[in-house]
């Protein structure tokens, strides 16, 4: 069957090395352009916000973090959901991946949050903030996946355990998110309000259309730079890769 | 090691099944495993009493270093009592959750259940159930007197005990795959805090709601319900990631 | 350009310090989410091929 011979493909360690070296540049190199020209947008171009002044500027790359956190959570799911149904073992590859890049996508969504919330709210961490609840209990998921992982000796089994509790994680997020959500607006003081919408003006949210598409096309290349070295290691006795290595040199 | 050798008369004996003619008995052998499991369970978890009796007592030790912590006056530790009983019965069932399938684990009875051709659904289930009338329901029953110790009213212990009698067994059954997940693990205990505290975030906050509630008198039903679509939820849900997960412990 | 100079770009009325750190702890975060697997990339193919230089003597 021709149609499924890149599915049959995506088996092979060395076929993907040599996908991930052709795509990598052009990802990496699209992911810098666009943020570069975000951020420079963003800092000094557009101009404050009425309320928060200059401060709302980190809303370039907590935004884009904070979704490309979450987006990531649920690839990394698809790819634990792929891994169980098809055996694939370049889902597992990507499940072992996305982990660790998406844990330090979400603390930095949680530090630029933080440093957000200093001027705006005048304190660091404010429970009141449901995003910001609901992003740390994500950061804690990401990492019982790490735990999980480094915990078992036999890969294997790491990969199956992992791809299980990430598809649990998948369906318990909306809840954990909603009832963060909940709670926070239940015990939320009067002087602080989340719940209005702030109304940002039209030219203050392009650079963040621009930022978005960034974070998330760095988010891809640092996985397929990180399955670049899972490859090399599961590979590492292999005579295609040693070729590689010696006319890459 | 613990005796895990079965009374005949608990087992389902095939050939007895296969004379029986009867077509209502089709059913027969997927419940017979379900009360056979449920049985044995009983009998090894009651024949130790550690099973239920060391969760309750870690349980009032908590609470006791939670008011040695806090400090004896009384308005402070009731306005704090639905979160610290709460939490404190959250990681008294996630403690004992390591135990829930590694006896099985250990002689092997686990892998003969899993060999068996017949669905894994209820006998997960009767795992799970036993598990929960050790250490979710001796909780609830002693419910009152944690509420007595933090100073609860009166009207808010019925309450905290129906809360306490849905949100344990979602815990009960989010635990349980965490516990399947780490079974062929020499040390699971941490790592089974580490999968599953963050999975258990809507159980706290719906059942501390509930209770606190009760102690200000309003209206109950939102919780309630919440309470109860998460145990349905994690009832329906659960033991299909439980069975994935112990088939990943057997197979590697 | 919103700022009349680069001096008042780095203070940003008072909110500078908040603004720029959030941006270089980002610019570390992602840079070294690059960074260390590409490291560990270059010194695995080094190793398989010193492995082979090995071999081969």
């Amino acid at each position: 069957m021709a149609n499924w011979q890149w599915f049959h493909r995506l088996g092979s360690p060395k076929w993907l090395h040599g996908t991930i070296n052709r795509w990598l540049p052009w990802v990496l190199v699209s992911a810098l352009v666009l943020l570069s020209i975000g951020v420079v947008w963003g800092l000094a171009f557009t101009p404050p916000d009425y309320k928060q002044g200059n401060s709302f500027r980190i809303i370039y790359i907590h935004v884009p973090t904070a979704v490309v956190a979450l987006a990531g959570y649920y690839a990394m799911a698809i790819a634990g959901a792929v891994s169980i149904i098809w055996r694939m073992k370049v889902a597992d590859m990507a499940l072992r991946a996305i982990a660790p890049v998406g844990a330090a996508i979400t603390l930095l969504g949680l530090f630029t949050g933080a440093v957000w919330g200093k001027p705006t709210w005048g304190a660091y961490w404010v429970w009141e903030d449901a995003r910001l609840t609901s992003m740390l209990v994500l950061f804690f998921l990401y990492l019982g996946i790490m735990a999980l992982h480094d915990a078992f000796q036999n890969r294997q089994g790491g990969s199956r355990a992992a791809a299980i509790i990430a598809l649990v994680g998948t369906v318990n997020i909306p809840i954990i998110y909603k009832s963060v959500d909940w709670w926070s607006s239940l015990h939320q003081s009067a002087s602080i309000k989340f719940t209005e919408e702030s109304t940002i003006a039209a030219e203050m949210m392009y650079p963040l259309m621009v930022t978005i598409p960034g974070v998330y096309l760095l988010f891809a290349a640092a996985v397929m730079l990180q399955m670049r070295v899972q490859i090399a290691h599961s590979e590492r006795h292999s005579r295609w890769l040693e070729k590689y290595a010696i006319n890459r040199a | 090691m613990p005796d895990f050798t079965v009374s005949d008369s608990t087992i389902p004996d095939p050939t007895v099944l296969s004379r029986n003619t009867k077509l209502s008995d089709q059913y027969r052998p997927v419940f017979s495993i379900f009360y056979a499991l449920l049985v044995r369970d009983f009998h090894v978890y009651f024949r130790h009493r550690g099973a239920w009796l060391n969760p309750l007592t870690f349980i009032f030790m908590v609470i006791l270093l939670f008011t040695l912590g806090i400090g004896p006056n009384a308005t402070t530790l009731t306005a704090n009592a639905a979160g610290i009983i709460w939490v404190v019965a959250l990681l008294g069932i996630m403690l004992s959750l390591d135990a829930l399938f590694r006896a099985d684990y250990d002689d092997g009875s686990l892998e003969q259940l899993l060999l068996s051709p017949e669905p894994l659904y209820l006998p997960v289930m009767a795992k799970v159930l036993a598990h929960w009338v050790v250490t979710g329901l001796p909780i609830v029953v002693a419910s009152p007197l944690f509420s007595l110790m933090l100073g609860i009213s009166g009207k808010a212990i019925p309450a905290l005990a129906l809360g306490l009698l849905l949100g344990s067994g979602v815990l009960s059954f989010l635990g349980a795959i965490a516990a399947s997940l780490t079974v062929s693990l020499r040390s699971g205990g941490l790592l089974i805090a580490l999968l599953i505290l963050p999975m258990y975030v809507p159980v706290i906050i719906f059942g501390s709601q509930f209770v606190q509630s009760a102690i200000e008198g309003w209206p109950l039903t939102a919780t309630l319900s919440m309470l109860v679509a998460l145990l349905i939820g994690s009832a329906v849900l659960a033991p299909l990631a439980i069975i994935g997960g112990l088939r990943m412990s057997i197979d590697g | 350009m919103y700022f009349t100079s680069i001096s008042e770009l780095w203070h940003m009325a008072g909110h500078g310090s908040y603004v720029w750190a959030a941006y270089g702890a980002s610019l570390i975060v992602l840079g070294a989410s690059l960074l260390m697997p590409a490291r560990a990339y270059r010194r695995q193919l080094r190793m398989i091929k010193a492995q082979s230089n090995s071999i081969d003597d």
